[in-house]
């Protein structure tokens, strides 16, 4: 926690969680990570099945969807025994995302990927395990099963 | 944590130093250049000597100020001088043992007055565990299994009226009873230190106090809570909690 944005790492970390601060070479160094939209692939964090997923659409946001949020999807790479297959439509909860989201004592959170977790249309996980960290934002929008099955807490 | 308790002054910094390229520290530039007086940086950059330490310990690549800085010791020392001056603590979690083991008994109260409503209302197998070490945003679980849905209507409907009614505390969970129904009877809790000459705030734990999970039969075995929690502390209830 707390490493600049700048910092390199290597494929073999699947996802780290940087607190930035704002500092003025950031603008010249860094992508500017926007929402998840349509055609956007996911990392699937559960132990679901699925590997990736392409979102469809955003359930909620104009522009896209946030860290928290909800989206549609498709299994585009999925686990041979699994409990869901490639092809199928799926709903998903972001935990992890690419674009900052700020947090009320003004620091910001960003990760490195994006990646959800899978929920059926009535809001229960597929999964029974969250891998990687997931933000406490989550707590904000009610998704506290992900909180509970998740094995760190940012 | 750490890292956040320093960043929410760097706003403050930015405005010395280069070119901030984020909107919120251009709103705090252009608010210096209009000389606007509402907003709490300004108020306390005109009069704070020490305000250049208080920028070195959060990054040396943004701050271009001009201020020699004699060492680490040096910025710490006036920083305790400061606190110790012009803070005031207005809320501290965990500041003490005999005030975190008052807040303990209270959640344990709690936990196990809302464990036995659940036993009256014949839910099956009800489990209080202390996650207090494993878990920083809440210190107790409930695990219960229920059999209907007008069952987990009733566990949820009862448990939020003894919420709200002995210990005042509201519960946000799931409305719509689910094979996993969860309530969460937490709050948020912030520690600001705010100096008037300086703005510094410091997150502190958020700590929620019960959640309480009802399955139904079969979602209890999928998701197996407890063995996710196994290290957990489990609470003895003073009632019978086997049902059949």
């Amino acid at each position: 926690m707390g490493s600049h944005g700048n910092n390199l790492f290597g494929a073999v970390s699947s996802s780290v969680e940087a607190v930035t601060r704002p500092s003025h070479c950031d603008a010249i160094s860094q992508q500017i990570r926007t929402f998840i939209q349509m055609r956007t692939n996911l990392k699937v964090v559960d132990n679901s099945g699925a590997k990736r997923v392409m979102c469809i659409q955003a359930k909620s946001g104009k522009y896209g969807a946030k860290l928290g949020d909800t989206i549609v999807g498709s299994v585009k790479e999925a686990q041979p025994r699994g409990k869901v297959k490639k092809g199928d439509v799926v709903y998903g909860v972001v935990v992890r995302a690419a674009m900052k989201k700020g947090r009320s004592d003004g620091s910001e959170v960003q990760f490195d990927d994006n990646a959800i977790v899978l929920v059926n249309n009535k809001g229960e996980l597929i999964g029974t395990r969250v891998f990687g960290p997931v933000p406490h934002e989550l707590r904000k929008k009610k998704h506290l099963k992900i909180l509970a099955l998740a094995e760190h807490i940012v | 944590m750490g890292g956040a308790a320093i960043s929410s002054h760097g706003l403050a910094c930015a405005p010395r130093g280069a070119v901030p390229p984020y909107p919120r520290s251009r709103r705090a530039s252009a608010a210096a250049a209009a000389g606007h007086r509402s907003s709490h940086q300004l108020l306390l950059r005109s009069d704070l000597p020490a305000h250049p330490i208080l920028c070195r310990a959060r990054s040396q690549s943004s701050s271009s100020s001009n201020v020699n800085f004699g060492g680490g010791d040096d910025a710490d020392k006036l920083l305790e001088d400061l606190i110790k001056q012009h803070g005031e603590v207005v809320y501290s979690s965990g500041s003490s043992p005999a005030v975190e083991a008052d807040d303990d008994a209270e959640c344990l109260s709690f936990a196990v007055s809302l464990a036995k409503v659940a036993s009256e209302i014949k839910a099956a197998d009800i489990r209080v565990l202390c996650v207090k070490r494993l878990v920083y945003w809440t210190r107790f679980f409930i695990i219960l299994t229920a059999f209907s849905n007008a069952q987990i209507d009733a566990i949820s409907s009862k448990m939020r009226d003894i919420g709200e009614k002995q210990f005042s505390k509201v519960a946000s969970g799931d409305t719509k009873p689910n094979s996993w129904t969860l309530l969460d009877f937490g709050k948020f809790l912030f520690s600001d230190i705010v100096f008037p000459v300086a703005y510094l705030m410091i997150f502190c734990t958020l700590t929620g106090d019960v959640v309480v999970h009802i399955f139904l039969p079969q979602q209890r075995a999928f998701y197996n809570l407890e063995e996710f929690y196994g290290n957990a502390t489990p609470i003895e209830l003073p009632f019978d909690t086997q049902w059949q």
